[in-house]
């Protein structure tokens, strides 16, 4: 059990295998992020030949896998980063619903808008792949500024002043973003997912 | 749908409408409310099913994506074609 583990000297293993071990990880996990396969494929390459340069860095303290994830998010941070910056605020998409179309004229629900009850099975999810295609295809509906917001702020969990600073955004504007995100999304993922009893065969 | 109207007498400023609600229960997740807006918001819930329901989702919505959006064995179907790792190989022992 001595040298079993060990076929390289380096830490991070012999970087020709990178491509074949933590390729369609890297790729699962950029997509869902930047929703273009493009622009995933891309990113991935980067973050590969970003990690060969900085191999010597990596200690061991963690697995090639976490760190190669590691180099990925800060690739997609940059990405928002410029396309945030070639697009200004003031041409930012709003998308369709502005957080009144749900609402009669008395300020209550519209019957054909109102929250429905979700299956629990659904709510609870334990079907991960039924729920990540549901949300890559309603995401994929989000205005583009919108969704990388949206993206950074829940799926990465930045903090909201981070997201601003990259997105170049006052916390207000953030915050209506955030609520334009939600109301479509939970919209879009009501009807194609948490409503849906046994959907996919 | 009784419980879904507003209550008639009540002192002005406590009712929020249901936009404002489901504003709020979206800002919540992005900001510490202060204790006029909470105390309003947490009246409507308890008055407003629909509201109630929205909020409860907003919560779950949440914690599903931070839940799976790490876990990338849940897009089996995603993979890079031979041709991409190949070059990509060829790339990286250059």
């Amino acid at each position: 059990m001595t040298n079993a583990a060990a076929p390289t000297s380096e830490p991070a293993g012999d970087p020709a295998a990178w491509v074949d071990e933590h390729g369609d990880h890297l790729l699962r996990f950029a997509l869902v992020r930047v929703r273009l396969r493009s622009v995933a494929e891309d990113l991935v390459q980067e973050t590969f030949l970003a990690a060969l340069k900085a191999r010597a860095n990596f200690r061991g303290g963690s697995s090639v896998r976490t760190w190669l994830t590691g180099i990925l998010k800060f690739k997609i941070i940059d990405h928002f980063r410029v396309r945030h910056r070639e697009t200004p605020f003031s041409q930012f998409d709003f998308g369709g619903d502005d957080g009144e179309a749900g609402f009669d004229e008395t300020r209550h629900w519209k019957a054909s808008a109102a929250p429905q009850e979700w299956e629990p099975d659904r709510a609870s999810s334990s079907d991960r792949a039924g729920f990540l295609r549901a949300y890559l295809e309603c995401s994929g509906k989000l205005p583009p500024q919108m969704a990388r917001v949206f993206t950074l702020r829940e799926l990465d969990g930045m903090p909201t002043e981070e997201v601003c600073k990259i997105a170049g955004l006052t916390p207000t504007n953030l915050f209506t973003i955030m609520h334009r995100a939600r109301l479509a999304l939970r919209r879009c993922l009501e009807e194609s997912w948490f409503t849906r009893h046994d959907a996919r065969n | 749908m009784q419980d879904t109207d507003p209550p008639k007498k009540l002192p002005q400023g406590w009712m929020i409408s249901c936009p404002e609600a489901t504003r709020l229960s979206s800002e919540r997740l992005d900001r510490r409310l202060g204790g006029w807006e909470l105390a309003r918001h947490r009246f409507h819930l308890l008055i407003c099913v629909m509201c109630r329901r929205y909020a409860r989702q907003m919560g779950s919505l949440r914690k599903l994506l931070h839940h799976h959006g790490d876990r990338t064995d849940g897009l089996p179907e995603v993979v890079l074609s031979e041709e991409f790792k190949k070059k990509l190989r060829d790339r990286m022992r250059d």
